[in-house]
């Protein structure tokens, strides 16, 4: 009888423990739906219909004030969606995968597609070498308004370590650079042949693109000014993620970041190539960082793959810590994008799906953190929406979330030609409340 | 009470789901050996506050002494200051020693042996960007015991100032330490009891490469081996002398020309000065490679049962079987399409366990099984992984040791 209290007591305190640490705990009868703008990306139509479908990418702000984004079509690679037969991807002028790069301008509410990337990387996607089926990485705006992107192919990783011609031989990530001004197209090549690139960086002041590979983790720069290519080890694997790592950070000196096998953070000096363990220890059992955005005071500021929000001071190099996204230790809660609003002092988040454990009652779930009450303020569920992977505030407050899934434009779904919901790649712009309660 | 039960119940039909779903997680991707074989996996950083912090855990060498414990060696890479000595017994990971606190300049101990009396025989070295800058005076590498028993370091000395040493081999009988000088590429010998060491010379002309930013040497032989009459072996190309009566040698030219190609196995025959040409020649896929000198050596060695090496091939990833006494070779081909057989152990079930790939890249496991004549293709033990060295344990599992800035060690049980 004893055993039995005893048993009770341990497994009482394993579920309140948690639940009682961040002080806040999501009420999942409480959410309530909320209505978004939502963007589609454009470009790729076929016989008439779009072809896109994906979006694993994060966003960037020109200094005009543009929200770039992009989507994917990757159905060509992995499998035939929708409506279409299995030879359509061998008549379609793009083959397999390809992916175009939009910009929404605010001000005239009016999104372009500008660059397709099989054409900006010379891939003659096919069946043999096909194209990038998306762009998982940032999208970079550098000081003058030209913008960075780089390809991906879903399942790449399967052929990585091999080289083999199976299933596909992709060629790998292609780095280009897009200056909207003139139109003109400069592709730097692929630093990892085979290897879909999932995080680039610009360091501005010593014009060098920083970035890393998908499967193996390895980190590469290449200097822009000499073109060289410099590769390293598998800096940025965290090996507690059963899946792939894709993110690194650099922060406002160049300097970048990578979660690391003992839980803390490593730092490479990009003037000495040398890489330090800073003496930190990360939040959750993953211990990393799943999305970042470093202010202007050079302080980062992460959400780990199970959902534990932390900054990092690198000045003083202080950890701090917020809890868990939606108050649920034990419950991952996979929320892979951040954004903020330094001037309103908040961090804003969405759930999505599709890379790490999920409370499905709280998919699609806006969250804001107010970093000066150290509060966590659940908005609401933006209906359709299945992954999302960039964020960012504008300078007018708004917040804009890089996202796929069912795409509702006038509070009407969108359908395919079998009249079922289908799934695209959009922009969500959100207007958040002044206020918060 | 009924309630109470049921609430136990499902609380614990949670936890246990709860287990699965993560243990489901650990899921491997093509390539992937058998989650079940891998069982176990020890980091061999211990972080920030050290003793091995990370950039020290980068393993060169791995070997088993009698006391059951897997000895394994560590270079400094990318930033990190200090190698050490560190031994597993597979369940944890021990640190040893800190060589680079004993010794400073050396950030690389680049070979372990098995001396007399079981004790291990050190090489060390530093870093490419440290050779490849003139302003920087490196000491030279050295050469040390360590005795594990009484824990006692002996450092014999510096063998050529500005160099490291990039391998060793041990006559026990002799107590003979053979090594190769890097980057020169010269051969040497230090005899432990007399302190005699003796220069060779110039075995291979290393090859300055500068790729993807960084330096390295080619060509340096990576292996020395030696049979039981104390005869050593090595792969390099073949010199001939210039015919002074066909040709004038300018003063201060070189008077003997190669072969132009690589991969020929010369033996070093105790009591001589001169290493001779064993007329054996390691298989090679010829024309793979921009120079023919360089495209081939041996990576890895391991004594067969018969009397003969098993030899893995830089280059093309051949395993082959050289037998000394009669300069034979027999090349038993390759698995996969990888390369660079780097390194070799025999796992408790006979069979002959490889690694290969990239020396700085991902590896995968295979296996030839003596019986049956095949080599198997296994996998990797998780997709960042970067293996650099296998070394059965005492109870013939393989340990595949990382050289990584946060290292992993793997145990492989090919059984399960």
């Amino acid at each position: 009888m004893k055993l039995k209290k005893g048993i009770e007591l341990f497994l009482l305190g394993i579920f309140i423990i948690p639940i009682t640490t961040s002080g806040q705990t999501l009420d999942v009868k409480s959410i309530k739906n909320i209505q978004v703008k939502m963007v589609p990306v454009g470009g790729l139509l076929w016989k008439d219909e779009k072809t896109l479908n994906t979006n694993w990418n994060k966003i960037t702000e020109s200094p005009d004030g543009k929200i770039w984004f992009a989507g994917g079509d990757h159905w060509g690679t992995d499998g035939v969606t929708g409506t279409w037969e299995k030879s359509d991807r061998y008549n379609r002028p793009w083959g397999f995968g390809n992916t175009t790069l939009c910009y929404y301008d605010p001000k005239l509410d009016k999104a372009v597609v500008t660059v397709e990337f099989d054409k900006a990387s010379s891939i003659y996607s096919n069946a043999e070498t096909p194209g990038h089926g998306k762009t998982h990485s940032d999208l970079v705006s550098d000081s003058k308004g030209r913008i960075f992107f780089a390809g991906y192919l879903g399942a790449s990783y399967n052929h990585e370590y091999t080289r083999a011609f199976y299933p596909k031989s992709y060629a790998g990530g292609a780095l280009i650079r897009f200056d909207p001004q003139t139109n003109k197209v400069e592709n730097f090549g692929i630093p990892f042949p085979n290897g879909g690139i999932v995080g680039i960086k610009y360091d501005e002041k010593r014009n060098i693109v920083n970035g890393m590979t998908v499967d193996r983790a390895k980190f590469w720069r290449i200097n822009l000014t000499t073109m060289e290519l410099f590769r390293y080890e598998s800096i940025g694997r965290m090996s507690r993620l059963t899946d792939r790592v894709r993110e690194m950070i650099m922060d406002k000196d160049g300097y970048c970041y990578f979660a690391n096998d003992v839980g803390g953070l490593t730092k490479f000096n990009p003037d000495t190539e040398e890489f330090t363990d800073l003496n930190i220890k990360l939040p959750g059992k993953l211990m990393d960082f799943r999305s970042s955005v470093v202010s202007s005071k050079n302080i980062i500021y992460a959400i780990t793959t199970d959902g534990f929000v932390w900054s990092f001071d690198i000045k003083n190099n202080k950890l701090e810590e917020y809890g868990h996204i939606i108050g649920m230790p034990a419950q991952g809660h996979y929320t892979p994008n951040i954004a903020l609003d330094e001037e309103w002092g908040r961090l804003y988040f969405l759930a999505g799906n599709h890379g790490g454990p999920i409370l499905e009652e709280a998919l699609e779930l806006v969250t804001i953190l107010d970093l000066k009450q150290k509060k966590f303020h659940w908005i609401g569920k933006i209906e359709g929406v299945e992954g999302c992977f960039g964020a960012l505030v504008a300078k007018d407050h708004s917040v804009y979330f890089s996202s796929f899934g069912h795409l509702y434009e006038n509070n009407k779904v969108e359908l395919g030609k079998d009249g079922k919901p289908t799934t695209r790649p959009y922009l969500i712009k959100y207007n958040p409340p002044v206020t918060l309660n | 009470m009924m309630k109470n039960n049921k609430i136990l119940a499902c609380s614990l039909i949670l936890l246990i789901s709860l287990g699965f779903t993560i243990t489901k997680g650990y899921g491997q991707r093509v390539g992937g050996l058998p989650t079940k074989s891998i069982s176990n996996r020890l980091l061999i950083s211990n972080g920030p506050e050290g003793p091995i912090k990370g950039g020290e855990s980068a393993v060169t060498d791995m070997l088993l002494l009698k006391d059951g414990w897997v000895y394994g060696s560590t270079k400094a890479t990318w930033g990190g200051v200090n190698c050490h000595l560190f031994r597993t017994n597979s369940a944890k990971i021990e640190h040893v020693l800190n060589i680079t606190s004993k010794f400073t300049q050396q950030t690389s101990i680049t070979d372990i042996a098995v001396g007399k009396g079981d004790v291990l025989i050190g090489s060390t070295s530093t870093s490419n960007e440290i050779f490849d800058d003139k302003t920087k005076k490196y000491e030279g590498g050295r050469l040390f015991s360590f005795n594990p028993a009484t824990k006692s370091l002996k450092d014999f000395g510096i063998i050529a100032r500005g160099q490291g040493i990039n391998c060793i081999t041990v006559d026990t009988v002799r107590e003979i330490i053979y090594g190769v000088t890097y980057p020169a590429g010269h051969l040497f010998s230090y005899t432990i009891k007399t302190k005699a060491l003796k220069d060779y010379g110039e075995i291979m002309t290393p090859w300055r490469v500068k790729d993807f930013g960084r330096v390295s040497w080619r060509g340096v032989p990576k292996v020395l081996f030696l049979d039981d009459a104390g005869t050593l072996y090595y792969a390099t190309y073949l010199r001939e002398p210039i015919d002074l009566t066909k040709e004038k040698v300018p003063s201060g030219a070189s008077t003997s020309r190669s072969t132009l190609y690589g991969g020929r196995i010369y033996r070093l025959v105790y009591g001589t000065d001169e290493p001779v040409f064993t007329g054996a020649i390691v298989p090679t896929q010829t024309g793979m490679d921009s120079d023919p000198i360089y495209e081939n050596g041996i990576a890895s060695v391991i004594r067969a049962q018969d009397g003969g090496f098993w030899c893995g091939t830089i280059n093309d990833g051949f395993l082959f079987k050289f037998y000394p006494s009669t300069s034979t070779v027999i090349n038993k081909g390759k698995a996969f399409q990888y390369w660079n057989l780097k390194s070799l152990a025999y796992g408790g079930n006979n069979n002959l366990y490889m690694l290969g790939g990239r020396d700085e890249d991902n590896s995968w496991l295979l296996n030839y099984n003596p019986m049956v004549g095949s080599i198997n293709t296994l996998g990797w033990p998780e997709n960042t992984a970067q293996v650099g060295v296998i070394c059965a344990d005492k109870d013939g599992r393989i340990l595949f040791a990382e050289n990584q800035r946060h290292s992993f060690i793997w145990i492989y049980e090919d059984s399960k």
